[in-house]
């Protein structure tokens, strides 16, 4: 028959031995096994990038249609971004014609602050022209969406504009398209397009 | 001079009211109970539904008013605001109605707070866009439910089985009656379990409250109410682990039984795995580490429940306090990356920005975390002995 000394003794292994284990298990093999779980690798891709008009009279617009997938893992938050260097603002200047994703998109105006280098801190950086992104928070994988714009130069000459797209987590070079070229003052890379905007 | 048929008729017909009272005492202290396992309910919904918006927010940054955990939320809140005039109505009937009357205030407060910041948090929005979590109506909504929920637990407390013992009726309509002496705890099963449920709303919109102040998601267009890295990590420290002992104690302390301790922890584990990590695919796998936490509640159960000693129970506050950041995941892992990693901490990366905060930083906090949880238990103590709705104990 057991004892109240022997009940005690029993309980306290008993207690002793599962803390070790919870704490084991909690403070050291957990914490290494995490981080070798699988970080999701998102590969935005803009399979078209149409401009309808390479050269217009100044006073007209032209339209860029953009279709954009991830052909890699879900992204927490991917992003297509038309950057306008010509703009002073975006109002009056740029409509949404085309628009199906997820949420609704995000204006960049000159001295909001944003993320830069792929988000890979928390710092920002502050605007330096006015952009569109597009989003979608998540960004399931092999899912595309369109992203259509009818712009409206505010003056003559070459109308620049840059696009690109990132996936987040940036986990390396494919999480961001183009994965090389030109580097914005974001410190991304961009794709650069123009249009030859003529006095009539 | 009466005749003995005068006497015995007399006496048969006090005994017929006297039953009766006691009849309608009964019926009236089951529905009071009713109403306050509705609040009870109410809050919990509307506490858990909260938990589960804060993650739908972070995953899928919803853009419509119409989602499933609001829906939740407000079903909650009509259903506590029932509970409460439940309570409010059966209240009436008491004979006793003085140890009812704190519940009552406590709950009239709430709700009243809660019915309050409805429309003001809409006009909030329409003023100032989107709100992050911590914003005044917000507030007013959590420490409303927080003060409705000590109402409901301590009113399901003061209803508990107890026998009044009604002295015949006076002259005067004057019901006189006499308590038992103090007894020793008697527990029913029943009672044990409206604690729980009692007690689950009461700890999670405390907890919201915590987070209020240390989560950093209150960053939005029109305000910065985000806490300050150090001051919310510091707050964290303390406030958690204090938080969930004393919760825990008080669950043991309300039924001085083996089992609720751990039943009210489990209970807790389980409605974070549904609200914050069921619906982020990434933290699925990380669910079995989390359930762990239940080694610890049944340690301290174990303690509390098979020693009477103020050192050991200061031993189960301390195992209590030391869990703190594993029960706390996931949403720990926000407060502690603002003041220490400054990473980007993206949903499908909170289990890997964890386990880096757990390898850098546990070490650091654990002290602090178990003396904290030793806080709680001298905290739960002053509590139970202090409290007047446990003067009398069940039969």
């Amino acid at each position: 028959m057991m004892t109240a000394s022997n009940k005690t003794i029993i309980i306290a292994v008993a207690i002793i031995a599962s803390l070790t284990f919870y704490f084991t298990l909690s403070v050291f093999y957990l914490p290494d096994s995490y981080q070798s779980l699988k970080t999701p690798r998102p590969i935005p891709f803009l399979s078209e990038v149409k401009i309808s008009e390479s050269m217009i009279h100044f006073g007209n617009s032209f339209d860029i249609e953009i279709t954009a997938t991830n052909t890699g893992d879900a992204a927490d938050h991917q992003i297509v971004s038309v950057a306008f260097l010509n703009l002073t603002q975006t109002e009056g200047f740029v409509q949404i014609t085309k628009y199906d994703f997820p949420q609704s998109p995000f204006l960049i105006q000159v001295g909001d602050e944003i993320n830069y280098d792929y988000a890979s801190s928390e710092d920002t950086i502050t605007a330096q022209y006015p952009a569109i992104e597009a989003y979608g928070r998540p960004w399931k994988s092999n899912a595309t969406y369109h992203l259509g714009l009818k712009v409206t130069p505010e003056e003559p000459g070459t109308f620049v504009f840059f696009v690109k797209s990132v996936g987040l987590p940036h986990t390396d070079n494919l999480s961001h398209f183009p994965s090389d070229g030109l580097i914005d003052y974001q410190r991304e890379f961009v794709k650069v397009y123009s249009v030859n905007v003529t006095v009539p | 001079m009466r005749s003995r048929t005068s006497d015995t008729s007399n006496s048969a017909e006090e005994s017929t009211q006297t039953t009766l009272d006691e009849e309608k005492y009964r019926h009236s202290k089951l529905k009071f109970k009713i109403g306050c396992i509705l609040l009870s309910l109410g809050v919990l919904l509307t506490s858990s539904s909260a938990s589960w918006d804060i993650t739908n927010h972070l995953i899928n940054k919803p853009e419509t008013f119409f989602s499933t955990p609001h829906l939740l939320l407000y079903t909650g809140v009509v259903v506590a605001a029932l509970g409460s005039v439940i309570m409010f109505v059966s209240k009436r009937s008491f004979v006793n109605q003085e140890k009812f009357k704190l519940p009552m205030r406590l709950v009239v407060i709430g709700i009243s707070m809660v019915v309050i910041a409805g429309p003001f948090d809409y006009n909030w929005h329409v003023a100032f866009g989107l709100d992050g979590l911590l914003s005044p109506s917000h507030f007013i909504l959590t420490l409303g439910l927080f003060l409705a929920s000590i109402g409901a637990l301590s009113g399901l407390v003061s209803a508990r089985d107890y026998s009044p013992l009604l002295t015949t009726q006076k002259e005067g309509n004057q019901i006189e009656q006499e308590v038992k002496p103090k007894q020793r705890v008697v527990l029913l099963g029943m009672d044990n379990l409206l604690s729980v449920i009692g007690i689950l709303p009461l700890w999670i919109t405390a907890t919201g409250l915590l987070y209020m102040f240390s989560l950093p998601f209150s960053n939005t267009q029109s305000f910065d109410f985000n806490p300050d890295p150090t001051f919310a990590a510091i707050f964290a420290t303390i406030g958690f682990p204090l938080l969930l002992s004393t919760i825990l104690y008080l669950s043991y302390g309300l039924n001085y039984r083996f089992g609720i301790l751990s039943i009210t922890g489990v209970a807790y584990l389980l409605i974070t795995i549904f609200t914050t990590m069921v619906p982020n695919e990434f933290l699925v796998p990380t669910i079995s580490f989390y359930f762990l936490s239940i080694i610890p509640f049944v340690v301290a159960d174990t303690i509390l429940s098979y020693s009477k000693t103020k050192s050991l129970q200061y031993v189960a506050g301390g195992v209590l306090g030391s869990c703190s950041f594993m029960v706390h995941y996931p949403f720990i892992t926000y407060v502690y990356n603002e003041a220490f990693t400054h990473d980007v901490v993206f949903p499908s990366l909170i289990a890997l920005v964890y386990s880096e905060l757990m390898i850098t930083t546990y070490s650091l906090l654990v002290g602090p975390l178990i003396i904290a949880g030793i806080l709680g238990i001298i905290l739960g103590r002053y509590i139970i002995s202090h409290s007047k709705i446990l003067e009398q104990k069940i039969e």
